[in-house]
């Protein structure tokens, strides 16, 4: 019959298994996989900040995994009996240590977290400095494609949202029928479009290359065809491509005796 | 009573339940036979020398299943399967016939004639009433070309979209289809349809395979907006764009 | 079967009297009743899908009229809101003592029998709702839609995701809130017997409207129902609405009977301090309830009206209206719909948390390792739910400034949760642990729903949910925190509470087959979901780009051996009904008072009210003194 050590010691044995297995899982999740699930695509600053985010989120959150299981598993092995047990465990309640250890160290984490979300918040929030040229495009969203306008060079249109590198951007998104969401997975960035008013989202593209546009609100039939190429070119070959694109209206307004019924309402400002 | 025996009948009885269930409903579907494009010789485009494939549809106002007289007179006949639908087929609906499911082959230049019966009233959203995508974006429309249509003059539209991904190029389609003139639609001569649809062709490259789907962007359906009924059940005014 | 204590005597009851009032005659009733009401408006109005939609209404109300009038449930308010309420021979009678299994049968206003007419409903709501499952992966596994259209995808999700969630929040509440906590807090019955009968009447009714969906053409909108959409949707989506607002209303009523009972029928001694924590969880989740479905009810009938009758509650105009706004906004359903939402995600964890805190001691031979906190913990979520609700909205827009705020909640949320795992781990620390069936189920909870509640902690932070709001990461995270609080806190719950209904265990080898099966495929299944939607892949979607194909292709196929291990639930449930090895009155050695009383139950419980002396967790204490006065008169084994 194996000797069973003093529990006392079973506490220094459960922190260091705990500490191996945050080690591993850390490893497993974040550092091994060379393309973190589409981490490694971040084109612009607001996807790295994002893929920062996860990163630091996954290397919190695998201790606390590890603590549940590990405590969990490691009492069931050192405690496990055949059968009914004929005595009962001993009466242990917690004392005000870990009571207050457990309370804090939680609060004190939840509180880290809410500072980091804030901050980086604010960072993909933030307004461009006044001056930049900031590039202003319209996005309608309707079942079941996505059309954008460019108010800045004569409302030219496009079924393809192609843009400059390195200008930050400006969309103002709305919805002709029902709620879709704007979004393009490799800048990190995702607005609803609504019917009746408009959404507003902000970012700079710092990578050239093809991207997509998906809906990610499920807007009926053909949702999951809802998508759009982005093409992030040089700001010389934007240029040329805007002045061949046909002009029209968004929303159909404006543009030969279309009537407002469904549009969005006209003076709404940010 | 062995609790194997037990085990393995429940299991077979579900798995049987959802195979069922899921094989019904795959062949209550209603899918429609695929029109295959025919080809008829070859193009030159700026891309080479490709095969030349020819599509055709109809638009019209409701079912023509429900004008039976019409399709004798013409010889018309809508493409459904011959299984028995959960509910009947809607014959109020407007309906693109003879069958939504359209295949192409790859690297070909498709030709499509649409004949639009229907009438209509304005475009929620005026970016459909250009065409795009086609060959010089224009397009045909009894006879004469247009690259693009008053808003309140179109009646459907057809548009050609899908996943962009680097397995299957980025193909987008819009043709927007000329209105029969209301007085000439409501008088229905000819067994409740107009007597001559506007015929409008238009012709656009198409790549590498991949599967693409088509749909009218113009409200001409039910509920508040016209984007429901017909708008958002497969076969009427939507369907498969198979590029293989 | 319950062991009954009378057989039958065929020539003492009548058919007629058998069949009326009964669930017979209340499904014919029903049918009568639909095929009156949708009539009824179509001889008025004809044509238009308007005109549909009334009529439609006015068959489901006439269905549900004539259910509770079959079953006889609609005489009670009548009688008591005329003054006539029943007297004892009646009461007695309801409870139909002397039928055997035909009881079941009946509108009954028995707890007990009430439980055993919940676990069946909610079985049956799980197998249709996991039926749909295996549809949408069927249809899932290759890229193309190939299986169904995507309008009949849609509808699939629609309905796997409502039904789902209403069989989860039923699913423990229902059978175990109803036959087992009484009987756990030393009451006779529940507060308002024929009220807990109606409320499984109108559970019954409106999972039956419910099934009409497939039948009146497709719902696209998802189970959140999002207005603009649900307002073009067909006929199905009026099925979808008004069943759900019944079985919205029955948990609604359902919680109101339960609150009461657990503050008014605790037995002397009873006091908070020694409440057992199942009923702590069943009271949070039911507190939930009797709030939040007010919101969600408001939300269907704002959008039925919408479809009906062409109010603007949600959107801006109609077509045969005047084309000036009619002031509608599409944000007032997701507002309206989350405020519901997210305190139901909550009622549907509690009753799971309460369970896993429950069986814990009792398997590991100790008390609740801090039962002060563990309370704090539940009745923390139960009032911070309300808070958070923003959270689903963070990209939609409505109000961006508080989102902020709202991020702030949803962490904050996460104290009180760990709480409850301070509750169980503690517990479990140097405990003897008896490692049956129902403590298997607690480690699959640690492991499912610890897991489930970090991905949380991701989508509560708003630029990282900027990204993963609304694809397959947001699938995976609430796979994972339902099914490891509700459905794992089902599963612990019927090992470890059958012996006490039926008599029986649950078959132990089923059951450990069941449990790996489940575990492994599980986590098969959705930790792909995971990794899906840091790739990018939307929800909601019938077909994929083609680079979604392996992991998409992988979580179907384990899926389907999921759905095979959950089948040898239901051969197990089948089997042991029937053939399951005997039990006694107190098999698990628990302190807690239904197990101090005989099995089958007593139609009033206990021969005298008991007189509670300790609190339900006094394992390893010196006094050996059971929890209830022996004047509970039945037997004790410790």
């Amino acid at each position: 019959m194996m000797r069973r050590p003093r529990w006392s010691s079973d506490i220094k044995r459960v922190v260091l298994i705990w500490a191996g297995v945050s080690v591993i899982l850390i490893v497993a999740t974040v550092i091994i996989p060379p393309n973190l699930a589409g981490l490694s695509r971040i084109a612009a600053p607001r996807a790295g900040d994002y893929a920062l985010t996860m990163v630091v989120f996954t290397i919190l959150s695998m201790p606390v995994l590890a603590l549940v299981m590990v405590f969990a598993l490691y009492s069931l092995y050192k405690g496990r009996t055949r059968g009914r047990p004929l005595r009962d465990g001993p009466p242990l309640r917690a004392g005000k240590g870990v009571q207050i250890a457990w309370v804090g160290i939680s609060t004190l984490l939840v509180t880290c977290l809410y500072a980091w979300g804030l901050i980086f918040l604010n960072r993909a929030d933030a307004a461009p400095a006044p001056g930049s040229n900031v590039l202003n495009i319209d996005v309608t969203g309707e079942q079941w494609n996505w059309n954008f306008t460019y108010p800045q060079y004569g409302n030219a249109q496009s079924d393809i949202l192609e843009v400059p590198v390195n200008r930050p951007i400006l969309f103002k998104i709305t919805s002709i029928d029902v709620d879709h969401s704007f979004s393009v997975p490799a800048w990190a960035m995702k607005e609803d479009a609504v019917p009746g008013d408009f959404t507003y989202i902000r970012v700079t593209p710092n990578k050239m290359g093809n991207y997509s546009v998906r809906c990610f609100e499920l807007c009926g039939l053909f949702h999951s065809y809802m998508e759009a190429p982005v093409r992030v070119v040089t700001p010389a070959s934007f240029q040329s491509w805007v002045s061949t694109q046909p002009t029209g209206y968004p929303w159909g307004i404006g543009g030969a005796g279309v009537p407002n019924t469904y549009g969005p309402p006209s003076d709404v400002s940010k | 009573m062995n609790r194997y025996v037990v085990a393995i009948v429940v299991i077979l009885v579900g798995a049987g339940l959802v195979t069922a269930t899921g094989v019904a409903l795959n062949q209550l579907a209603d899918y429609q036979p695929p029109q295959h494009a025919q080809a008829k010789g070859t193009a030159s485009t700026p891309n080479g020398v490709v095969p030349h494939v020819f599509l055709h549809l109809d638009t019209f106002p409701d079912s023509p299943d429900g004008h039976p007289q019409w399709e004798k007179e013409h010889n018309y006949h809508l493409d459904r399967n011959a299984s028995i639908p959960v509910t009947t087929p809607h014959l109020d609906w407007v309906t693109y016939g003879p069958t939504t499911n359209l295949v192409v082959p790859a690297h070909s230049l498709v030709t499509i004639t649409i004949d639009n019966y229907d009438g209509g009233e304005t475009l929620l959203n005026g970016f459909y009433h250009n065409v795009r995508g086609t060959i010089n974006n224009q397009m045909t429309v009894n006879g004469k070309t247009e690259s693009s249509i008053p808003s309140d003059q179109v009646s459907h539209t057809f548009t050609i979209h899908g996943i962009p991904s680097n397995k299957q190029p980025w193909l987008f389609v819009n043709v927007p289809l000329q209105k029969i003139p209301d007085k000439i639609e409501s008088a229905g001569a000819d067994f409740g349809y107009p007597p001559h649809p506007n015929v409008i062709t238009f012709s656009f490259m198409v790549g590498g395979p991949g599967h693409y789907v088509w749909q009218c962007e113009y409200p001409c359906g039910t509920t508040y907006n016209g984007f429901g009924g017909p708008m958002m059940t497969h076969g009427y005014m939507n369907g498969n764009f198979d590029v293989v | 079967m319950v062991v009954h204590e009378h057989a039958i005597n065929p020539r003492q009851t009548s058919l007629w009297r058998r069949l009326v009032p009964s669930h017979v005659s209340g499904a014919a009733l029903a049918i009568v009743g639909y095929l009156v009401g949708t009539n009824i408006t179509s001889i008025v109005a004809g044509g238009t899908d308007q005109s549909l939609t009334q009529s439609l209404y006015l068959g489901f109300v006439g269905l549900t009229l004539g259910w509770l009038i079959g079953v006889g449930g609609i005489k009670l308010p009548i009688q008591w809101v005329t003054g006539r309420d029943p007297d004892e021979a009646e009461a007695e009678r309801l409870v139909y003592r002397d039928e055997g299994v035909w009881r079941y049968f009946r509108f009954n206003t028995d707890h007990k029998v009430i439980g055993v007419q919940y676990l069946v409903l909610t079985l049956f709501m799980l197998a249709v709702g996991g039926l749909l499952a295996m549809l949408i992966r069927a249809n899932l596994m290759f890229p193309g839609s190939r299986l169904v259209p995507p309008d009949e995808y849609n509808t699939f999700i629609t309905m796997h995701g409502m039904l789902m969630i209403s069989t989860m929040f039923s699913i423990i509440v229902g059978p175990f809130g109803n036959f087992i906590v009484p009987i756990m807090i030393g009451a006779h019955d529940m507060a308002f017997p024929r009220l807990n009968a109606m409320s499984w009447h109108l559970l019954a009714a409106g999972v039956t409207i419910f099934l009409f969906i497939p039948f009146l053409g497709s719902d696209q909108t998802g189970w959140t129902t999002y207005a603009p959409l649900a307002e073009q949707m067909q006929a199905g989506a009026d099925a979808f609405l008004f069943g759900v607002l019944l079985i919205m209303l029955s948990s609604g009523l359902g919680a109101i009977n339960i609150i009461t009972t657990i503050i008014t029928m605790r037995a002397p001694g009873m006091r908070w301090t020694r409440l057992p924590l199942f009923v702590w969880g069943i009271l949070g989740s039911t507190i939930l309830t009797a709030t939040a479905t007010t919101s969600v009810n408001a939300d269907l009938l704002e959008i039925m009206l919408d479809r009906g009758w062409q109010t603007s509650f949600f959107v801006n105009a109609f077509p045969s209206g005047p084309t000036a706004a009619g002031g509608g906004q599409a944000w007032l359903s997701e507002v309206l719909f989350w405020f519901f939402g997210h305190p139901e995600v909550y009622l549907i964890a509690l009753p799971g948390i309460g369970a896993m805190l429950e069986i814990v001691p009792v398997f590991s031979r100790k008390p609740v390792f801090i039962y002060r906190l563990s309370v704090i913990g539940i009745l923390g979520i139960t009032a911070i739910s309300f808070l958070v609700w923003g959270h689903h909205l963070f990209v939609s827009g409505w109000e961006p400034q508080l989102r902020g705020y709202y991020m702030g909640t949803t962490e904050l949320i996460s104290i009180p949760t760990g709480f409850v795992f301070l509750g169980i781990i503690g517990t479990l620390w140097r405990g003897r642990i008896w490692m049956t069936l129902p403590m298997a189920w607690v480690f699959a909870f640690l492991w499912t729903f610890v897991i489930g509640g970090l991905t949380g902690i991701y989508l509560s932070d708003v630029p990282a949910d900027i990204q993963i709001h609304g694809n397959y990461f947001v699938v995976g995270h609430f796979h994972y925190v339902i099914l490891g609080s509700a459905l794992w806190g089902f599963f612990g719950a019927m090992y470890y509470w059958f012996p006490k209904v039926t008599g029986r265990f649950l078959d132990e080898k089923l059951g450990w087959i069941h449990f790996w099966g489940v575990q492994i495929f599980f986590n098969l299944t959705f930790l792909v979901f995971f990794y899906l939607g840091l790739e990018g892949l939307p929800r909601r979607v019938a077909d994929y780009a083609p680079k979604f194909d392996f992991g998409m292709t992988l979580a179907s196929v384990m899926a389907f051996f999921l759905g095979a291990a959950m089948l040898v639930f239901f051969a197990n449930v089948i089997y042991s009904w029937k053939w399951g090895e005997v039990a006694d009155a107190n098999p698990w050695h628990a302190k807690t008072l239904e197990w101090q009383t005989p099995t089958p139950v007593p139609i009033e419980n206990f021969e005298r009210v008991p007189v509670i002396v300790s609190g339900p967790y006094t394992y390893g204490e010196p006094e050996e003194e059971p929890p209830a006065h022996p004047a509970a008169g039945s037997a004790v084994g410790n």
